[in-house]
């Protein structure tokens, strides 16, 4: 069983903010959608689940089209990014409204949210009111609602994006582990490369509404094929050998002192320190090489601004672009 | 933004609520406005050049809008203390003091006329050297009374929230604190003022039992000169005459209004209450004074209108509630009487408002955008159009045929509920905006249909504001009285306020007596609906 979307297109009068996605996300994998704001990945989310009409494509579940059916029959469950919980409601009343809306019976029902509740770790607040609840914990009664009536496919659309970041990167390690745990089947997007590596099995960046990359994690950030994912992924140095253009992973950069000999198939190019940022384990140097490239790379030591070293590149961790 | 509708079925809907109101709203003013101008065939031609020609009938237009300016700028000086103790002071009571202000305002305007008539037989302010009965004076007392609250309650409201720092840069720039205030803190309150002033103005011009039954025969506006032409002398085509002048200028003001309305919504950053605690002796006795000035001002004649109701010569007893029971010689029916009818046509008037107010509110935030503007601007037409000239539309209009409604039931809470129809979509379209649409969109992913996502979201959250729109036209019928004078003529169909203005308007203790306690019972219900009503509403701030 796998979600398999092809050809879609959605266009907003002039503008087209989904053009000709195709994606596959087999049953129990999570797909990683990145991109930054406004390239559609939200749009995206939206046409699969129903919110927003497709003007092209088709969505099918395991060979059966979903397309047609109105978003209450579709059976995909959706987090929103600011967790659209019922204010009017306590959260035992939120999580239990997909299940009252299956007409399941009270007694089941009961027992399904406090399973829920106690997923998530908030068995005791079933009679809260909302509004009482933290960002945190707002968050986690959202995805505990969204999974309540077992959805084939959960769509997450930045669920995390309003919480601050050290926050978000405790409940997105969270939510990744529930996921995997319950072999839950989803999309998670995000404008954070860092939470989609994290999250997801497979990854797919977009821009200006189409999938540039679709891959592993891995795949995607050791070999990003075109400079937009590159750049995306904070490849930021591209230079250009024989002819052809790379992107330069920050694993390919080494700084050495002026005076280190290298080797020949890891040319050096000289350049200054520019700047030198500590970020507790190491140093991230920035250099403006004396051919008017920079680079970064991390070092041990600090180095002041202003030291002369030499960048070696290893060419072998050059990422070849296509574009 | 192209989402998906959530239900189709809206226009059959939506042509409930417009075929009501173009029924018995729109129509109704066509056909006056068509008289008034001598448009209808067959009859004798327009007499507006001669009203407007006429020396009495300018006499007349002119009080209306001197008076109107006088009690508005009177109104704005009354209120004044207390808007400026509730926006800068923190004291034990300000909120019930913003609530109570607001009773005065509520009450049906005969419970007003009553009231400030038992002042006078009480003082002894009917003859003597302090005379008020029959005065200008009396109008005016009475419509300062009623209309404080407007100002208090958004002046006040506004004030609180304004940011203090501009005053206070004044101060250290070296003004003294009154030129502080004069120089930047009104003209900030301008715009705010000048909204609730032009709302006063509207009131105080379309006025029509207080100048009835407080100014008497010699102070005629245009409101009780169309009521004497229509229903005095049946002289319908002076009568639509006069109702195209008022319709007009009321339309003029409505317009003055909406304009200034707006300038006061988006004009100054507002930030929270920034009241601050009583400092000092000084600040105590102006608060103080601000409070129980006020206080006392609203509470005479309340207090008063309940003392007479239990007065007799022979001291203080029930006897006039007892006698509500009984049939009054000057009454078709018993008040006890009237009072059911009352109550019946309240239950009725406020399900015709719930039933259209409802479907027009859902309408109006989830139609076409075309079909909901039409919708939402026909519905609050009515705002706009004083009580007597919708009662005396409905009349003259709904006369024949299948819509000749004049002797039935239906035609009373019919005519209330146009009135109260805006009120409950005031109370309820806003609430339904503030939704968060990805409410509806979450609960759609969850499975609930979109009729199900009507019921568990937009009538969920709608739900209270609802009940509180349909209190207030519960309310509003019961003490409706302008309109109701034109339709409620069937003598076995009495109301209350139209019972107490028949009772008022006679000498004679035992009857001013019985007028009193029914206008104390009116005042006890109408305040007991329009406070719990405003509770329930989900704002938490009420819309009153």
């Amino acid at each position: 069983m796998t979600l398999e979307v092809s050809g879609l297109s959605v266009r907003f009068g002039d503008t087209t903010a989904v053009d000709d996605v195709s994606l596959r996300v087999p049953k129990g994998e999570v797909l990683g959608l990145v991109g930054p704001s406004g390239c559609g990945k939200s749009t995206l989310l939206r046409a699969v689940a129903g919110l927003v009409r497709a003007d092209a494509g088709t969505i099918s579940w395991a060979g059966s089209d979903l397309g047609a059916l109105p978003v209450e029959q579709r059976g995909i469950g959706f987090m929103f990014q600011a967790h659209a919980l019922f204010n009017h409601r306590t959260v035992f009343e939120n999580v239990a409204f997909g299940l009252k809306m299956q007409g399941i019976a009270k007694p089941e029902r009961v027992e399904r949210v406090d399973e829920l509740l106690e997923l998530v770790g908030l068995s005791d607040f079933g009679d809260r009111s909302v509004e009482q609840l933290s960002g945190g914990e707002a968050q986690r009664v959202a995805l505990a609602r969204a999974l309540a009536p077992r959805p084939r496919l959960l769509l997450l659309d930045e669920p995390l994006a309003a919480l601050d970041r050290a926050r978000r990167e405790q409940l997105n390690r969270d939510l990744t582990n529930l996921l995997l745990e319950l072999g839950q089947t989803a999309i998670h997007v995000t404008h954070d490369q860092h939470e989609a590596f994290a999250a997801a099995d497979q990854i797919a960046v977009m821009n200006e509404g189409r999938i540039m990359r679709a891959g592993t994690a891995s795949e995607v950030w050791r070999d990003p094929r075109s400079t937009f994912v590159a750049s995306f992924i904070g490849h930021d140095t591209i230079i250009e050998r024989d002819g052809r253009r790379f992107a330069v992973r920050a694993d390919a950069v080494t700084i050495v002192a002026v005076n280190v000999p290298t080797p020949a198939d890891k040319p050096a190019t000289p350049g200054v320190v520019v700047s030198c940022a500590f970020q507790g384990d190491r140093f991230q140097v920035d250099v403006e090489a004396d051919n008017g490239a920079h680079f970064r790379g991390f070092v041990n030591d600090r180095l002041d601004v202003g030291t002369r070293v030499a960048v070696v590149i290893d060419v072998s961790r050059l990422a070849p672009l296509d574009d | 933004m192209r989402a998906l509708r959530v239900g189709g079925a809206l226009i059959p809907i939506a042509l409930i609520p417009l075929a009501f109101i173009g029924v018995f709203f729109a129509w109704p003013v066509v056909t006056l406005l068509w008289r008034g101008l001598g448009a209808d065939v067959g009859g004798d031609g327009s007499r507006l050049g001669e009203v407007l020609a006429n020396a009495r009938y300018q006499r007349i237009i002119w009080f209306t809008f001197w008076q109107a300016a006088l009690s508005t700028a009177l109104t704005a000086v009354a209120a004044l203390p207390l808007t400026w103790a509730v926006a800068n002071r923190t004291f034990v009571g300000r909120r019930a003091a913003r609530v109570l202000v607001t009773v005065p305002f509520v009450l049906p305007t005969v419970v007003v006329a009553g009231a400030f008539t038992a002042v006078m037989d009480r003082f002894g302010l009917n003859s003597g050297t302090v005379q008020l009965r029959h005065t200008v004076a009396a109008i005016i007392l009475a419509h300062v009374f009623f209309n404080v609250a407007v100002v208090v309650r958004s002046v006040g409201s506004f004030w609180s929230q304004l940011d203090r720092t501009p005053e206070q840069a004044a101060r250290t720039l070296g003004a003294s604190p009154w030129r502080a205030f004069r120089a930047v803190t009104l003209p900030r309150l301008r715009p705010p003022l000048l909204a609730a002033l032009s709302i006063v103005f509207l009131f105080t011009f379309t006025s029509f039992a207080i100048i009835l039954l407080l100014g008497g025969l010699g102070k005629a506006t245009l409101e009780t000169e169309i009521f004497r032409a229509a229903l005095t002398n049946f002289d319908i085509p002076t009568a639509a005459a006069l109702s195209v002048v008022q319709l007009v200028a009321v339309a003029a003001l409505m317009i003055a209004n909406t304009a200034l309305a707006r300038r006061a919504s988006h004009q100054q950053r507002l930030i929270g209450d920034r009241a601050q605690p009583i400092r000092g002796r000084r600040d105590r006795v102006l608060v103080t004074s601000a409070i129980w000035g006020t206080a006392l001002f609203l509470a005479i004649p309340i207090m008063t209108l309940i003392e007479r109701s239990f007065a007799r010569r022979d001291g203080f007893t029930l006897a006039n509630y007892q006698a509500l029971r009984v049939r009054a010689r000057q009454l078709p029916i018993s008040a006890l009487d009237a009072l059911a009818n009352s109550l019946a046509f309240a239950v009725a008037a406020a399900g015709i408002a719930l039933l259209i107010g409802g479907i027009a509110s859902l309408v109006i935030v989830h139609g076409r955008s075309s079909l909901s503007r039409v919708l939402e601007l026909a519905t609050l037409l009515p705002l706009g159009t004083s009580a007597v000239t919708l009662g005396f539309g409905v009349l003259i209009t709904l006369d024949s045929g299948v819509f000749d409604l004049r002797a039935s039931w239906w035609i009373i809470p019919i005519t209330q509920s146009l009135i109260a129809i805006p009120f409950v979509i005031r109370s309820v379209v806003p609430v339904l905006r503030a939704i968060d649409p990805t409410l509806r969109e979450a609960a759609a992913t969850l499975g609930a249909s979109p009729t199900q996502v009507r019921r568990e979201i937009d009538l969920s959250i709608g739900g209270r504001a609802l009940a509180t729109g349909v209190g207030f036209a519960f309310a509003i019928s019961l003490g409706e009285f302008g309109a109701t004078s034109f339709v409620g003529r069937r003598s076995d169909l009495l109301t209350v306020p139209l019972a107490i203005a028949r009772l008022l308007g006679r000498p004679g203790d035992l009857l001013r007596g019985q007028a009193m306690a029914l206008s104390v019972i009116l005042m006890v219900v109408t305040a007991l609906v329009v406070v719990i009503g405003d509770r329930f509403h989900p704002s938490g701030k009420g819309v009153l």
